[in-house]
């Protein structure tokens, strides 16, 4: 129905006149090839439609009961009769019929490559054979009987197992085979992954990867690791595919903290992205989708079995934690701590009301942003009441400064553990200068005693 | 025709999913994947100086290259109707050799295009099986209807046996030596003969007389459809693979059976080779897998996993380290 409403539209631009279709030999025969052509998904009618045309007598007759004698008829039609599908800036279009129009041109183009390379095949026909002309001597030559030799029984399968017998078995062999180069006229993306534990100069050049389009990002990644183990790079991985999750790179390489990791069962041929970094987390993504998108409390954490909340600390989500910042002559306040991929926050917690504190509260307690390069270390301090203290670099006053915040020994562990892993992968230049003054401080102070 | 890469270790593999993999033997991973439009592969076989790969196919033959990232054919062998089931080449590469269900042998003349010495030989049924005497001068051709035929391609002369009355004949296999032949047939049972080679002709004509077989055992193989049989290049053991998901190996000293290549997930097994010093063996299976044995454990070393449909057939071609 939606081709009669098309046919009219097309026309209704440049012709006026009657339209008589099922009284037309030549439009019936127009509706009915079209008609084919659009609905057929294989290409064959367009293949076979190509060669054959609309019988000069008919098209003619129908050319002129339908247009009357006008000349600019002729380039409605092409040749064999076809209508002519213009695109109408008029908005006119019914969209599927340009949709459909565009499978089969990308079916011609298809047809047109295999029509190629099929003429790339030299082809030889059986030939009878005429064995009037084929002289005994030419027979007896080609065919005749050999010694029979004994054969050389050395092995060259043999050898390459007993060489590769003690390469342990890639455990990431079964993810070989959505490499796409070894597949054949499938779908395949090219990326650039940067492999964010290899060491800092490695880390700067990414492996490229040509995956299957129609594989997930948790086979991707084990692809990723096939290839990491057999070109034998260092360090060596460990775990499994869960072990590991892919984030959009930045153009340095490094994970871009703004978007979560890529969803594990995501086909990867919806995305379009061509640099991606691969990060070991230590919880396998599963865990860490429980509280993705909430803050946690420290009550949350607490009613939590210590396990889980060690592996859920060890990702990249936002946690709070609660405790008291400690200053040097005020009273502490009470606050929040944030920790996230790239901050750390610290926010005022109006919850007393006590006058004494609305007294003390001033407004410099404005919460602290610390973005995650100026953090150059989280250790957990030796007083009593237990506190942790966060060590960072203040670019204004250039100097490193600590904020000591006291808290419950558990929220101590958990906050360590939490920023010591960030650091791991995200620490800076600034982090890595302290870790270099402060190893000579210690070297200073072990000689002193 | 020397061999280029003699130590190049081959292993293709082909069935329904329309296209042909190459694997790296050792590590299992597919290297490569060609494509073999609109018909199944029911043979492989590689031109003895490694350069190319034929697929016998529904009435055609394709030859890929093999060191090559080509994924089409460069040559098309036409001109016969239905199936062709068997494919093989002389050892200097100058005949192909195929056999098909139009009940006929052909010999196909590789060194020119006009195929100037080509034969044919015609049979009363559809030919199963084609297997070359390593004298390079008898063709042996199984058919559908039970009989082999001993095709003797300089004189053309051809002598008959029915091992088993309307049996038909699936595999023809010969030792590296020529001392042993083996047929297996559809129920499942494997006719092994003693070859006699032909006696040198009198009087200094080129040539000899054909070669004699005298019966020496029946396996009862399999208690179902016998599918494939192979000697092993030390001919020590034969090799039987059956529909029965099983290949079974037959100790050729007194046709005892040594040991049998199983596992839960494997189906139908329609092919298998050998690797040079008779270590290995590898089937294709109706599972979409091939898979690597050990011979002396009946262990799986490697499997090759990667075809989306049912796999028939495999070449195999290892090289000299």
């Amino acid at each position: 129905m939606f081709y009669t409403h098309y046919l009219s539209a097309t026309l209704s631009e440049s012709q006026q006149s009657i339209m008589a279709f099922y009284d037309n030999k030549y439009w019936i025969l127009s509706h009915v090839r079209n008609s084919f052509l659009y609905s057929d998904d294989t290409g064959m009618c367009e293949m076979i439609l190509q060669n054959a045309d609309i019988p000069k007598k008919i098209r003619e007759e129908g050319k002129k009961q339908w247009f009357g004698n006008l000349d600019d008829s002729e380039e409605e039609f092409d040749d064999d009769g076809r209508i002519h599908t213009r695109s109408l800036g008029n908005g006119n279009d019914d969209f599927g019929t340009r949709r459909r129009r565009l499978n089969t041109v990308v079916r011609l183009e298809k047809m047109r490559k295999e029509q190629q390379a099929a003429a790339m095949i030299s082809t030889i026909r059986w030939k009878e054979p005429d064995l009037t002309n084929l002289d005994q001597g030419e027979k007896t030559k080609i065919f005749q009987k050999k010694e029979v030799v004994a054969q050389n029984s050395k092995s060259a399968l043999s050898k390459l197992m007993a060489e590769h017998a003690s390469d342990p078995d890639s455990p990431f062999i079964e993810y070989a085979k959505f490499d796409g180069n070894s597949q054949l006229r499938a779908p395949t993306r090219t990326i650039r992954i940067f492999l964010s534990m290899q060491s800092a100069e490695d880390r700067n050049f990414p492996m490229t990867v040509c995956v299957v389009a129609s594989a997930k990002v948790s086979e991707l990644i084990g692809l990723v690791c096939y290839k990491y183990s057999h070109e034998k790079r260092e360090p060596p991985l460990t775990g499994s595919v869960d072990n590991y999750a892919l984030f959009i790179a930045e153009d340095d390489g490094s994970p871009d903290a703004d978007f979560p990791c890529l969803e594990p069962k995501e086909v990867v041929g919806k995305f379009g992205f061509t640099s991606l970094a691969l990060v070991r987390s230590a919880n396998p993504p599963k865990e860490a989708k429980k509280d993705v998108e909430t803050n946690k409390t420290v009550d949350q954490l607490n009613t939590e079995k210590p396990e889980e909340r060690g592996a859920v600390l060890e990702s990249t989500d936002y946690h709070s934690f609660k405790g008291f910042l400690l200053h040097k002559v005020r009273p502490n306040t009470e606050i929040t701590l944030g920790i996230s991929w790239d901050q750390v926050e610290i926010k005022p917690c109006p919850t007393s009301r006590s006058v004494t504190t609305l007294l003390w509260s001033r407004p410099n307690l404005k919460p602290t942003r610390l973005p995650i390069e100026v953090i150059v270390d989280c250790v957990p301090m030796q007083t009593l009441p237990a506190s942790v203290a966060i060590m960072y670099y203040d670019t204004d006053k250039r100097k490193w400064r600590r904020l000591r915040i006291e808290c419950d020994s558990k929220t101590i562990e958990q906050v360590v553990a939490k920023l010591k892993f960030i650091l791991e992968i995200r620490g800076g230049l600034y982090r890595q200068e302290y870790l270099h003054h402060m190893s000579y401080v210690n070297k200073k102070a072990s000689l002193i005693r | 025709m020397g061999n280029n890469n003699g130590d190049q270790v081959i292993l293709a593999t082909g069935g329904y999913d329309h296209s042909i993999k190459f694997w790296q033997a050792h590590s299992g991973v597919c290297t490569r994947t060609v494509t073999h439009p609109e018909s199944q592969v029911n043979a492989l076989d590689i031109t003895p100086d490694s350069q190319l790969l034929a697929a016998a196919g529904y009435q055609h033959i394709r030859m890929y290259e093999i060191n090559s990232s080509n994924p089409n054919p460069i040559v098309n062998y036409e001109g016969i109707s239905r199936n062709v089931t068997a494919v093989g080449f002389h050892e200097d590469g100058h005949w192909m050799y195929t056999g098909g269900e139009d009940c006929s042998a052909r010999v196909w003349d590789l060194r020119t295009r006009n195929l100037q010495c080509s034969r044919i030989f015609q049979v009363t049924a559809p030919v199963n099986c084609v297997c070359l005497h390593p004298n390079q001068g008898e063709l042996l051709v199984g058919d559908q209807s039970g009989v082999i035929h001993i095709w003797d391609l300089r004189t053309d002369h051809n002598e008959q046996l029915i091992p088993e009355q309307d049996a038909s004949i699936q595999d023809i296999s010969i030792d590296s030596s020529a001392n042993f032949m083996a047929a297996i047939n559809n129920k499942g049972n494997c006719y092994v003969w003693s070859l006699i080679p032909g006696n040198k002709l009198p009087d200094g004509e080129e040539g000899s007389t054909q070669t004699q077989l005298r019966p020496k055992s029946r396996l009862l193989a399999h208690k179902r459809y016998g599918l494939k049989c192979k000697f092993s290049p030390d001919a020590k053991y034969l090799a039987t693979t059956s529909a029965d998901q099983t290949a079974k190996l037959w100790k050729t000293s007194d046709f005892s059976l040594h040991s049998t290549l199983q596992t839960e997930n494997q189906r139908w097994v329609w092919d298998i080779a050998f690797s040079a010093d008779s270590q290995y063996a590898i089937t294709a299976s109706s599972d979409n897998t091939a898979r690597l044995w050990s011979i002396e454990t009946s262990e799986i070393a490697k499997e090759y996993i990667g075809h989306s449909k049912a796999l028939t057939s495999l070449a195999f071609q290892d090289g000299t380290p």
